[in-house]
């Protein structure tokens, strides 16, 4: 039922989000049905982007069932259907007396009240002959499914309360946790159990039922990711690429859990770039990674795929089996060591002066030095991340196959990001892009980066630190999610925005993508099924031991090639264990899910 | 391939200078210093035709209307001049206007809440006389549809009477053939009254028949953009001493303003009061004084929420940017054709800047102010804030979220309400009663 729900709340709100995403996450969605039709209807994928009000539809109309107790006549033929206005409905004191203009709930009272100013009054009798017909209230909201006659309501004060519910004003708040209420007694209700029982979204927000504080994580998770994918050009600043980062990170950090270790160090520092609004997926991102141990890797049998790429200095360290391993490795890496640079005091490489975008490029195009000096930066920064990195150098040595990502860095810097950004996109659709973007930043966007620069004209990339990370973010993302490779244009278009933002620098990333040969797409394939298995790997090895990293591990080459972005899941899954009896039967459930969302939001 | 990438991130970046520069330019213009001027005008010509988008858009206007505001002081040049807006013909402004109700989310919702905040005042009554002031803002959308809403009214339709206001007689045919077509289907009686002319230039003190009302009618009166144009005084000769004295410390202020401009905390926190020298305009006084005598059950306005009529050049200069940036970035990003984006924001919205930024005194009539100032004014006119209905403010967002932006918000503040884009406030609409 809630994974149930939760997809449909995808489902729907892409479609409401944007109408040209349908077609990706069709296929998607098509996949989970597939895999389990029982649980995700077909109104799950119908959901289109007319249905903006119900985003939520199977679960507010239950709900709305078992608080009600609103009586649904399904098919009375007989009963009298008596449509209100808003007014009359909503008023207290209908029946009003002419002579001290004394209000009246019913009309009853009325006359029992003229009785006593001496007016004539009469009571209405009940016509023993005449059944009484069974009458039933329409909603007056001509949008609300209660306005069909077919699907009235029973009683007055039912659609009183139904009115006032859905389409009223709320007007009584809690004074513990700020909910609003439009019915009195709704409130009272409330304010009698608010805050002995609790659920807390990594977002904030408080919820006292449990259900609903599951829909809500559908949404929550559902959104950053959501808003990580759409394009639009203020995607640039703050909250959004924050966001952004932080699913790049989780997929990144779900797909290579071997380097969860390292991305568990950076990735707070990572997050706190974006602002505010990355700050619940920063949390969340702790938990999902801290789970998967920095040995963890250590014990990986090197995977056998075959390894036919020619980058040349890669090469020289990377052998035929340690290769994509050590290419997977590093490219974390490559992001996460230049962001403590760009954070720390913008001078990581050589030019001191320059923002740290330019010495992002410098880095990666340049030789031992600079890499040399990003990584005693990184060091600096993060005890732990220094402490993996020896690790590494011990283990893989100079062949670079752990995790001595400044190593290969280093060496073939400028390559690497190439080639990161080039598996995806072919160059020619990357430029066209480019130029397709560059008019789509808006003039809002612009103004704030022009006085974010005249601002900080000195200090040297404070200013555009969060267009950094918004780049590095999506390149990850790029670069590191290929199995998503349906949504390809989406994410390059989200890497094209932060592009956008970035400044000339951001060229001199790619500078080495000239000398990028088709080979190279060729190793992108292999990486394809590399982490396709893995990722199935570890959606098995979470769903059954719902343990920890350990049995990540242990079910690693087990099962294949299943689940494409899920592999997140599972740490999510084990350390979530403990939380509750109920949530087992969830993680059952999850265990087939394919989504990337579920996982998140089941939490 | 590569150049052209690396040129492509530098046109990002310079596109962010461009801001700068923008107001750089101005502080310029303020000093009167031609040779600065110039540098910053070709700075701007130059990183804003390379690629299009918004803001190079709005610099293309901004620097027109910087060049001419150079040339003002010296009145030989500021005479030769030719405005263009003086050479527009009204059919391509009426297009103009006509695309701008038909793109702008913000317009749309605008009718559906004045339209909605009518009805309700008029829910009983038997003969209801509409007035439209609007003028060129004005589209027949708005009283199709309320045709429509009135056709649905659970006591029937009324007997409705229409009077709209307008430059164009050939504009007025066409609506009321439209709008009598369509009310043949749905209302007993509708009457539609022509009036041409603009709002400014009505005959106040026989307000009653020029707008062809009759005893016994249920008056509302609508007013969509134009109210503004109403506080235009000849306030040309007592600026120009202050304006002198006070130059130095406007570029000091100005240039301070570039960068912190944009910072979210200034946006909201700017100073809402009016400088203590603005008063009443006689035209708006006359005018609300007018309509009292109307005793209209309801006057709905919308105005543009920006301080566009601070007496200093840089103050509406500073206003102006981030205001017309959002607006053309809203403009963008909805589903339009570039030419009806192009006719909007060359033939509309650039002659408002133009007016805003170059004229001064009578020709100034370009006077957007906020609500809190319309709010004082109203006031002091012994006009009684009507607060919108939950349902027009809901029929209002429900309009607004159609449009799928999500940029597009609404904020809702005691009865009224702001329409914005992103953090920028763009619009406002409030409902107003005279005092009894």
């Amino acid at each position: 039922m809630a994974s149930n729900s939760s997809a449909a709340a995808v489902a729907a709100l892409f479609g409401i989000r944007d109408g040209h995403q349908q077609d990706q996450i069709k296929p998607l969605l098509a996949q989970q049905q597939h895999r389990q039709p029982a649980l995700a209807p077909p109104s799950a994928v119908a959901a289109g982007p007319d249905q903006a009000a119900a985003a939520v539809p199977p679960v507010k109309k239950k709900r709305t069932m078992q608080i009600c107790h609103l009586t649904e006549l399904i098919a009375d033929p007989d009963a009298e259907v008596i449509a209100l206005s808003p007014k009359t409905l909503m008023a207290t004191n209908r029946f009003v007396c002419e002579v001290c203009s004394k209000g009246f709930q019913r009309e009853q009272n009325l006359q029992l009240h003229r009785r006593g100013h001496n007016l004539p009054w009469k009571l209405k009798q009940k016509d023993p002959n005449q059944a009484q017909r069974r009458r039933v209230y329409l909603c007056p909201e001509p949008t609300c499914v209660h306005h069909e006659p077919g699907r009235a309501l029973g009683d007055l004060t039912g659609i009183k309360k139904h009115f006032c519910r859905k389409h009223g004003e709320k007007k009584w708040k809690c004074d513990k946790c700020a909910k609003r209420y439009a019915v009195q007694s709704d409130w009272k209700a409330h304010s009698k159990v608010c805050g002995t029982r609790e659920y807390r979204c990594d977002c904030g927000t408080l919820f006292s039922r449990r259900d609903s504080f599951i829909t809500h994580r559908a949404f929550c998770d559902a959104l950053a990711q959501e808003s990580a994918r759409l394009p639009p050009a203020a995607h640039l600043y703050g909250a959004t690429a924050a966001a952004n980062m932080a699913l790049s990170l989780s997929q990144v950090g779900s797909s290579f859990q071997d380097v969860h270790g390292q991305y568990h160090q950076a990735s707070p520092d990572l997050l706190r770039f974006g602002g505010g609004g990355g700050g619940g997926m920063a949390a969340r991102l702790d938990h999902l990674l801290s789970s998967s141990s920095a040995s963890t890797f250590r014990h990986l049998p090197p995977p056998q795929s075959p390894a036919p790429f020619h980058l040349g200095p890669t090469q020289e360290f990377g052998d035929g089996n340690n290769g994509p391993h050590a290419f997977l490795q590093g490219k974390p890496f490559h992001g996460l060591m230049q962001l403590p640079d760009l954070q720390g005091n913008g001078s990581g490489g050589t030019a001191s002066s320059a923002p740290g975008l330019f010495n992002l490029g410098y880095i990666a195009s340049s030789a031992n030095s600079s890499g040399t000096s990003s990584h005693g930066h990184a060091s600096q920064g993060h005890m732990a991340n220094n402490y993996q990195i020896s690790e590494g150098g011990g283990g893989g040595g100079g062949a670079g196959s752990e995790n001595s990502g400044a190593a290969i860095f280093s060496a073939s810097g400028g390559n690497f990001s190439g080639g990161d950004h080039h598996q995806v996109a072919p160059a020619g659709m990357y430029n066209e892009q480019a130029m397709a973007m560059l008019p789509q930043m808006s003039a809002t966007a612009l103004l704030q980066k022009a006085a974010q620069m005249g601002s900080s004209t000195s200090a040297d990339g404070g200013g555009s630190s969060s267009i950094f990370s918004g780049f590095l973010g999506s390149s990850d993302q790029q670069g590191r999610a290929p199995s998503m490779v349906d949504q390809g244009q989406m994410h390059l278009q989200s890497l094209m925005n932060s592009l956008a933002g970035g400044s000339n620098n951001v060229g001199g990333m790619f500078g080495g993508r000239g000398m990028i040969d088709p080979r190279l797409y060729d190793m992108d394939q292999h990486e394809v099924k590399f982490s396709q298995g893995r990722g199935g790997g570890g959606g098995g090895g979470g769903g059954g031991g719902g343990g920890g990293g350990g049995d990540v591990t242990r079910d690693f080459l087990g099962v294949g090639g299943r689940g494409d972005v899920i592999r997140g899941m599972s740490v999510a899954r084990g350390e979530h264990h403990s939380g509750g009896d109920d949530m087992s039967f969830l993680e059952a459930e999850m265990k087939s899910a394919s989504s990337p969302f579920n996982g998140g939001r089941m939490q | 391939m590569h150049r052209a990438c690396a040129q492509d991130h530098g046109t990002a970046d310079d596109l962010a200078q461009l801001g700068l520069v923008l107001y750089e330019c101005a502080a310029h213009v303020i000093e009167g210093s031609f040779e600065k001027t110039n540098h910053s005008l070709r700075r701007i010509r130059q990183l804003a035709s390379v690629v299009d988008g918004p803001l190079q858009r709005l610099s293309m206007i901004v620097a027109d209307s910087l060049a001419r505001r150079l040339l003002c002081p010296i009145q030989g040049f500021s005479a030769a001049l030719i405005d263009p807006s003086l050479y527009l013909e009204q059919c391509c402004l009426c297009a103009a206007c006509d695309n701008f109700a038909n793109i702008s989310p913000f317009l749309s919702t605008g009718f559906v809440t004045i339209n909605r905040a009518i009805l309700e005042q008029v829910q009983d009554e038997k003969v209801v006389r509409i007035i439209d002031l609007s003028c060129s803002t004005t589209h027949r959308w708005q009283w199709l549809k309320i045709l429509h809403d009135f056709h649905d009214r659970p006591g029937g339709p009324p007997e409705l009477r229409l009077t709209v206001v307008h430059e164009d007689s050939e504009f007025l045919d066409n609506m009321q053939a439209v709008l009598s077509k369509q009310a043949a289907t749905l209302m007993p009686s509708f009457h539609f009254d022509k009036v041409i002319g603009t709002l400014e230039t009505l005959d106040f003190s026989n307000l009653r028949e020029i707008l062809k009302i009759n005893f016994g009618e249920a008056v509302v009166i609508s007013c969509a953009l134009k109210m503004h144009r109403l506080l235009t005084v000849d306030d040309s000769v007592s600026l120009d001493g202050i304006a002198q004295l006070q130059q130095m410390a406007n570029m000091a202020q100005l240039k301070k303003m570039a960068s912190s401009m944009y910072s979210p905390a200034s946006t909201l926190s700017y100073p809402q009061t009016p400088s203590p020298q603005r008063q009443i305009p006689n035209l708006l006084v006359s005018f609300l004084s007018a309509v009292r005598m109307l005793r209209p059950k309801i006057l709905v306005m919308m105005e543009q929420e920006a301080d566009h009529n601070a007496p200093l050049f840089h103050d509406r200069f500073a206003e102006t940017i981030p205001y017309y940036a959002a607006l053309f970035d809203s403009l963008r990003a909805v589903a339009a054709t570039n030419q009806q984006r192009a006719r909007v924001e060359r033939m509309l919205l650039g002659e408002e800047i133009k007016n805003i930024l170059v004229c001064e005194g009578v020709q100034r009539h370009e006077r957007h102010e906020r609500l809190s100032q319309w709010e004082m004014h109203m006031q002091r006119c012994q006009f009684d804030h009507v607060p919108l209905s939950y349902e027009a403010i809901r029929e209002g967002k429900e309009r607004l979220i159609s449009y799928k932006l999500k940029e597009c918000r609404s904020i809702e503040d005691s009865g009224r309400i702001l329409l914005c884009w992103g953090a920028t406030r763009l619009y406002s609409i409030s409902a107003w009663r005279p005092h009894r």
